[in-house]
């Protein structure tokens, strides 16, 4: 069932018809009976995954919790995290895993056959289960109390506006909220609404729309050239914030409505000028679970600067390989590793000659080129990324750098007319000021474009409302006259 | 292929007259809801009919974006407040 269907609208209006029908003391069996169907629409069989790895994280928790020998909570820790993971890592990287081996392998002149599972990767895997690992591992150092209703913490772990692509959130944030009577508020549904309608916004007009274009590249090499390749992957850029912040924005909606408060994912992650500064802004619940379980337990930037860049590589790399069994997401990986390690570099060097200069690092113009130079540099990892393999990627790479066509060849290989161009440039033009309007929060001012003025006419937001929806209706048919219909990219992950 | 809102004046003025009501509107920074339901009704009009008439998707959803973004800039630069 995906967020982008009609069948996920009348779903959700039904839950949200029963949940606020309903005294607080039976929501959590809604919400569960709800996050259990959903989960199962798209695989009924893997349920059992979903439950297994709920039943084993509970009880490690509550084991942990009930004794104080460190070397039994230790066991217990340990015991969650290897099966929890280990779930993950075979159903999502055996294949993977098999197949890299007999490849090396085969270098030596084995001639071993390829062997492989095909085991189906089930729906949010790589999210519930880093969920499941932040509760073990929280309440283990003892910053979170372990929860002893079973309800309660299998609704944390399948909560189903998060549960198949994020925001990846905290025991201490979500099960709160979870557990919490929430009384109905206009505020709440409106803004729920808003940060909904953006959500299908980014998904329908932005990513679904540029994506059209995108696979028309990547699905005819042949025909491409180096411009088409470059334009290609910038509309990638746009188009996988489109899909993936849409996902994020319709969960939050969506968990809004009921009264909780899902973490910010996503925060305008394009205005960044550095990559430090990018992965503060994108994903940004997986940046910081990566952050605290992963970098500062290496130790992080404490012991030395070589470690540090050791500690950065590593996190990336795993950070790479979340995203999928694919060595093209590790190559990702490790060129925005790189870049990080770069800027941590010459952050020092950078600052003392703008000091001896008498320039400002924070001046606007110097902030823009940065913003510029951030965003090509974004173009080699992103065709990495969207690459389905290391053939691709380097068909890709070649294309670029060696095959220099016609302007006219690049649109042809685009698949771009003349209607495109307008269209593209005022969906782009959407999504930016439609975010303003997303965070409008009711009580305070968005920050005004043009200054805070006098009221605003109510039939003016309501145009907005109007107007969005249409177009989300337009956009939504067309794509699916043409089964240009997607589904979330970060679904596969 | 030939567009049929920009090959048909009548489409182009109708379009062109929900606009100027939009513009007057947002200018005006009024607190009725008169120019816009006005300005909604006749693009509605217009967009249903020009579908009929066989406009494809990307023209009117081209069509629509632009009223969004300029009753989204005109949402902002008002404050957004009630």
């Amino acid at each position: 069932m995906n967020f982008n269907s009609l069948q996920f609208l009348l779903f959700l209006a039904i839950v949200l018809l029963l949940y606020w029908l309903l005294p607080h003391k039976f929501r959590w069996a809604l919400l569960l009976v709800a996050s259990y169907y959903f989960y199962m629409s798209w695989n009924p069989q893997l349920v059992f995954l979903i439950l297994g790895t709920t039943a084993v994280s509970y009880g490690a928790g509550i084991a942990i919790s009930r004794t104080q020998k460190k070397g039994w909570r230790r066991f217990w820790l340990v015991t969650a995290l290897v099966v929890c993971l280990g779930v993950l890592v075979f159903f999502k990287y055996f294949d993977f895993l098999v197949g890299s081996v007999i490849s090396f392998l085969n270098l030596f002149a084995l001639h071993l056959d390829s062997f492989a599972l095909n085991l189906i990767l089930p729906v949010g895997i790589s999210f519930y289960t880093f969920q499941t690992l932040s509760y073990v591992i929280d309440v283990y150092k003892g910053k979170f109390e372990a929860e002893y209703h079973f309800g309660y913490y299998a609704l944390f772990v399948s909560y189903f506006p998060q549960l198949v692509a994020g925001p990846i959130e905290r025991p201490g944030d979500l099960l709160p909220q979870l557990k919490e009577e929430h009384t109905f508020s206009g505020e709440d549904m409106a803004k729920g609404l808003r940060v909904m309608l953006y959500g299908f916004f980014l998904k329908c007009v932005v990513a679904d729309y540029l994506g059209i274009y995108v696979n028309h590249v990547f699905g005819d090499l042949a025909a491409a050239n180096s411009l088409s390749v470059l334009l290609a992957a910038l509309l990638f850029v746009v188009q996988m914030f489109g899909d993936f912040a849409g996902y994020s924005y319709i969960a939050t909606g969506v968990a809004r409505m009921m009264g909780v408060h899902l973490t910010e994912n996503f925060d305008r992650p394009y205005l960044s000028a550095s990559y430090t500064e990018f992965f503060r802004r994108w994903h940004i619940t997986l940046t910081r679970w990566f952050t605290d379980y992963v970098y500062i337990p290496l130790g992080g930037n404490r012991k030395g600067k070589a470690r540090r860049i050791l500690n950065t590589l590593i996190v990336f790399f795993l950070c790479g390989l979340w995203h999928g069994a694919n060595w093209t997401y590790v190559l990702w990986g490790l060129y925005v590793a790189l870049f990080i390690n770069l800027e941590h570099l010459i952050k020092k060097p950078a600052l003392a000659f703008c000091e001896r200069h008498g320039l400002d690092p924070k001046n606007r113009l110097f902030l823009l080129f940065r913003r510029v130079v951030m965003w090509l540099t974004l173009i080699l990892p992103s065709l990495t990324f969207r690459s389905q393999s290391l053939g691709q990627m380097g068909e890709v790479f070649t294309v670029l750098f060696t095959r220099f066509g016609s302007f006219e060849a690049a649109m042809s290989s685009l698949g771009i007319t003349a209607l495109s161009v307008p269209v593209i440039a005022l969906a782009i033009a959407g999504m930016c000021l439609m975010w303003y309007f997303a965070a409008y929060d009711g009580e305070k001012d968005p920050p005004a474009l043009l200054g805070a003025e006098e009221h605003t006419a109510y039939a003016q937001r309501i145009s907005v409302y109007f107007y969005a929806i249409l177009a989300v209706a337009v956009f939504w048919l067309f794509l699916l006259a043409g089964s240009d219909l997607s589904a979330f990219l970060y679904f596969q992950f | 292929m030939q567009s049929v809102i920009a090959g048909s004046p009548l489409f182009l003025l109708l379009y062109g007259a929900a606009l100027l009501l939009l513009i007057f509107d947002l200018v005006k920074r009024s607190s009725g809801y008169g120019f816009p339901i006005l300005s909604a009704v006749l693009f509605t009009g217009t967009t249903i009919w020009a579908m009929i008439s066989g406009a494809g998707y990307e023209e009117v959803g081209m069509m629509v974006l632009i009223f969004l973004v300029l009753n989204v800039f005109g949402f902002l630069r008002s404050g957004g407040k009630r």
